[in-house]
């Protein structure tokens, strides 16, 4: 996304529709034409894209008590009726818990897996790698069924050891991912040079290393928190009538009671997720760029 | 700081079976300049990763001051080291690079201060200290990794073509500076380099290598006029070279065969020598002499003039041999008045004096 | 004793040599293996021994053979299922590749902010919960939905229309929530052309058609495939959209699969399915990684 690199581009479609304008008029409108159609099928694709998000907003501040849109009449009852809810608050209170445990866990344990797949010695790495990512391609159905029947003899369904371990088994992925990434791009003459400075491995790995694979560490860490905060099919199964994560609560309540509460909550969740990646984008802004 | 001697003692190296430095055998004296030149994949960078210790070898023996470092892990050598592109800590301001060392050696805060500030003042960046790596120029950025390899004082500096990013002003700057906080610290240097101008302006020794052997280790001069083989004399310099045949011998000089009309008298380098045997000569083209045909001359070579290229100094003439067709010899000939001496296409006689060729007998490649 | 410390002595000569590879750059086998012991001990644990029950309750629930496969293959509703799930997937990736191209090509060729804007409006889907995305195309097709009303208020129908728990509704919600999964990877693929390749197809006397017919669309294809890959896979086996979204009549092997879990409790069955379902999915992963390697040598798909 170079603007340099797109500029002459840009310049030269211009210089082209002008010659266009003084030798082929008809052509020229034609391209008019053509361009003004792109133009409306993106902003329609883009629409389509957005708008079912955004429709929730309103939704939530309806005064009605079904849904009903465009809403009338301004309120903040459905969200006063979440927050007040026990049952919302539990369920929250339970998907934050176990989305943090699984951010720790999964940070930790896929970075040391990915610090092994770039600079280790190990054979038969890539059938290793194909493991690891696995989760990531086999439907979600098929490990919350597996998940479930396996976890429920063992008392493990409906409890955040459950959950921490089948949301870390799902988050890893990402943060090997983006630490396999960052560990590639890391210049290795740098850890070199620590060791020639009289640093020993340990050090080297957290004085230089470290600090520069950062951005790839926190991003995996925010992917990891958004997959078991907003993960919902494992979550429907592995829940119990206690453990209950917001999804399953979600996912009850729109199956039985469609009521504004869940555009609320539905508002709640997005914004989290934002505000998250938001906080991702800022945390990982380039620290020269940003004194300058 | 007091350099210390490195010696390297028949090293070998392969990665995946594929040997990259064979038998390797290099004696640095104490407080010396030793240049590893070669072309890319010479093997020369993994020798010097070798005495840095990122890379163990499969044989032989390396020490430093008498020390037996060759499977001492890195961080214990106490050996300098300036990468290539620099490799500073990009998260760690100038003075936080230059502290590095000292502070993985556990020096006082008091200290450390005073020995990073007394190092930035030697590299004239005192007022860069707070600065990141990536705020500098490529020589400034250079001169902190120096400062940063030379910090904590070790008795040996290794560095790996720290210039080559550099531009060629920068870098001439650049090696006179390295030179004279060598000679200040007395530090022992082991510079790899594929420039070998650079190698020559800046070294006590060079080391030439190729192919994972050690191709020849002498003063510049020595290398310059007594290269021990092909490779050496055609690395270094320019140089020409001529095919023939040998004859025979004629006091201490051996007659030459270059064609069927053109015999040349060099000085009989030690080896054995049988007559028939195919060797090549050595000219560099200050040593030619090139006049316009006149007499003709019993061992002198003919050829016509090709190009006659002004240089600056002197002319670059190329001259084209008779009976000896795509072989082109360059001469140099001094500027005398303001025109060009020869024109395209002159006859001209070219000779040289004996005693500044150099002989090589042609290896066979028959022993495979 | 002395032989000891001579033998100890060699050791420490000899083991690094052979321990670190020789080299520093790599970490030795035995601290590769402690970093990903973690890892495996998880997925051991929390993946593969999960799974592999799952595939042994298809077996040995509730008797031992292959009664539950049987069942599956001679029963018509649940081979129309497949058949379903399959078609939908595909219909799926189709209309995401149509809706996805135009959106992915605009971002890499158009000028810098307004590319910024449109990423914005692939990467909000993206970050939103796949539940919440349903959820917000219940309320948009419902009965008393955002669309009825719109066509009761222009007087288009009588009454409200049949829009949601329908095969449409699935179609249109799973697109929805997939639709970011197309975009990026092409979007990917298109940025890695350099835009002097089109200029100078275009300098050569090619049109604006020509230039993509020839030039871009072959050097996105990798991303082409990568990004259909990616919506099929999802598509095959995604279970919250089609369980809120779709009905009685859109069955799929996710939401079947959950059925046989939570209702029927006929967890052998629920395995035979959800081996079926696996099997599927791999078969194409491995069918589309040839394809994908055999088209360009490209294989990093993600």
């Amino acid at each position: 996304m170079s603007p340099d690199l797109d500029f002459p581009l840009a310049a030269r479609q211009v210089a082209d529709e002008r010659s266009g304008v003084f030798v082929r008029p008809r052509f020229f409108l034609w391209k008019l034409i053509v361009s003004a159609a792109a133009s409306l099928l993106l902003l329609l694709i883009l629409l389509f894209l957005v708008l079912p998000i955004i429709v929730i907003f309103p939704m939530s501040l309806g005064g009605a008590n079904y849904l009903e849109f465009p809403p009338r009449g301004l309120t903040l009852r459905w969200y006063e009726q979440y927050l007040f809810d026990p049952d919302w608050r539990a369920a929250t209170l339970f998907s934050l818990k176990i989305a943090l445990a699984t951010t720790l866990s999964a940070t930790l344990v896929g970075t040391l897996a990915a610090i092994a797949f770039v600079r280790g010695n190990l054979p038969g790495k890539s059938l290793l790698q194909a493991i690891t990512l696995s989760p990531m391609i086999i439907p979600h159905i098929v490990i919350a069924v597996a998940v479930f029947i396996a976890f429920s003899p063992l008392n493990l369904s409906g409890s955040f050891f459950g959950f921490l371990i089948a949301h870390t088994m799902l988050a890893v992925p990402y943060v090997v991912l983006t630490v396999v990434a960052a560990l590639q791009r890391f210049d290795i003459t740098l850890e070199l040079a620590a060791l020639n400075c009289g640093a020993g491995r340990i050090r080297a790995f957290l004085l230089v290393v470290l600090p520069n694979i950062r951005v790839g560490i926190t991003s995996g860490a925010v992917f990891a928190f958004l997959a078991s905060f907003d993960e919902a099919t494992v979550a429907f199964f592995l829940s119990g009538v206690e453990g209950k994560t917001i999804t399953r609560k979600m996912f009850e309540d729109i199956d039985f009671n469609l009521t504004p509460v869940i555009a609320a909550v539905s508002v709640v969740l997005t914004a989290i997720s934002l505000i998250v990646m938001g906080a991702l984008q800022v945390f990982n802004r380039d620290p020269v760029s940003a004194r300058r | 700081m007091k350099g210390e001697p490195v010696i390297i003692e028949g090293v070998e190296k392969s990665f995946a079976e594929t040997p990259v430095v064979r038998d390797v055998s290099i004696t640095v004296k104490a407080g010396e300049f030793l240049s590893l030149l070669g072309p890319s994949g010479s093997g020369k960078t993994t020798l010097l990763m070798m005495i840095a210790g990122f890379e163990t070898p499969n044989r032989g023996r390396i020490s430093v001051g008498g020390r037996n470092i060759t499977f001492e892990a890195p961080n214990k050598r106490d050996v300098g080291m300036v990468f290539q592109r620099y490799a500073l800590f990009p998260h760690m301001t100038v003075a936080q690079n230059i502290a590095f060392p000292l502070r993985m050696r556990r020096v006082g805060r008091a200290q450390t201060r005073e020995r990073v500030s007394a190092i930035l003042n030697m590299v004239k960046l005192e007022s860069f200290a707070d600065r990141l790596p990536q705020q500098l120029s490529g020589g400034q950025q250079q001169r902190v990794a120096v400062a940063r390899a030379l910090v904590a004082e070790p008795p040996v500096l290794l560095m790996d073509e720290p210039l080559s990013a550099l531009d060629k002003k920068l870098r001439e700057s650049l090696q006179l500076e390295i030179k004279r906080i060598q000679k200040r610290l007395g530090v022992t240097v082991v510079y790899v380099t594929h420039d070998q101008e650079e190698a020559l302006t800046m070294s006590d020794r060079v080391a030439v290598m190729a192919d994972g052997q050690l191709m020849q280790v002498g003063a510049p001069v020595e290398l310059y006029h007594r290269p021990a083989n092909v490779f050496v004399a055609g690395f270094i310099g320019k140089m020409n070279f001529l095919h023939g045949e040998y004859l025979g011998q004629e006091g201490d000089e051996a007659i030459i065969r270059l064609s069927e009309t053109a015999v040349m008298k060099c000085p009989l380098s030690t080896y054995p020598i049988v007559a028939g045997q195919s060797v090549t000569i050595a000219i560099r083209p200050e040593d030619l002499r090139v006049t316009a045909s006149a007499v003709s001359k019993p061992q002198g070579l003919r050829g016509r003039i090709e190009a006659a290229l002004f240089v600056g100094a002197a002319y670059a003439v190329l001259v084209a041999i008779d009976g000896r067709p795509g072989e082109v010899l360059e001469a140099r000939v001094p500027v005398s008045g303001g025109s060009s001496p020869f024109t395209p296409g002159d006859q001209v006689d070219i000779f040289a004096e004996p005693q500044t060729l150099r002989l090589f007998i042609d290896q066979r490649r028959q022993a495979a | 004793m002395t032989a000891f410390k001579s033998l100890y002595r060699s050791m420490r000569r000899v083991l690094p040599s052979i321990t670190r590879a020789g080299s520093w750059r790599q970490y030795p086998i035995g601290l590769s293996l402690i970093l990903i012991a973690p890892l495996f001990l998880l997925l051991g644990f929390g993946f593969v021994y999960p799974v592999a029950q799952l595939l042994g309750q298809s077996f040995f629930a509730p008797e031992f053979g292959l009664g539950n496969y049987r069942r599956l293959l001679e029963t018509p509703l649940y081979l129309k299922v497949l058949v379903r799930t399959v078609t939908i997937a595909a219909i799926v990736m189709i209309a995401a590749l149509i809706l996805g191209y135009p959106v992915a090509l605009a971002m890499a060729r158009i000028r810098r902010k307004l590319s910024g804007l449109v990423m914005a409006c692939v990467l909000l889907p993206l970050w939103t919960s796949a539940l919440v995305r349903s959820y917000a195309w219940i309320v948009i097709l419902q009965r008393r939905g955002l669309v009825n009303d719109l066509l009761l208020g222009l007087g288009a129908v009588g009454e409200p229309l049949k829009l949601i728990y329908t095969q449409s509704a699935v179609i249109v919600a799973m697109t929805h929530v997939l639709l970011p999964f197309m975009i990026l990877p092409i979007f990917g693929a298109i940025r890695m052309i350099p835009p002097e390749l089109e200029q100078a197809a275009r300098n050569l006397g090619a049109g604006q058609l020509s230039v993509f017919i020839k030039i871009l669309l072959p050097l996105s294809l990798p991303g082409i495939s990568a990004g259909c890959l990616m919506t099929f896979i999802l598509a095959l086996g995604f279970y919250v959209t089609p369980a809120l979204v779709g009905g009685p009549g859109s069955l799929l092997m996710a939401t079947l699969i959950g059925q046989q879990t939570t209702e029927t409790l006929d967890w052998g069955f629920a395995g035979a399915l959800s081996t079926v379902l696996l099997c599927v999915t791999l078969l194409i992963v491995v069918c589309f990684r040839n394809v994908l390697s055999n088209n360009r040598g490209i294989s990093n798909v993600a």
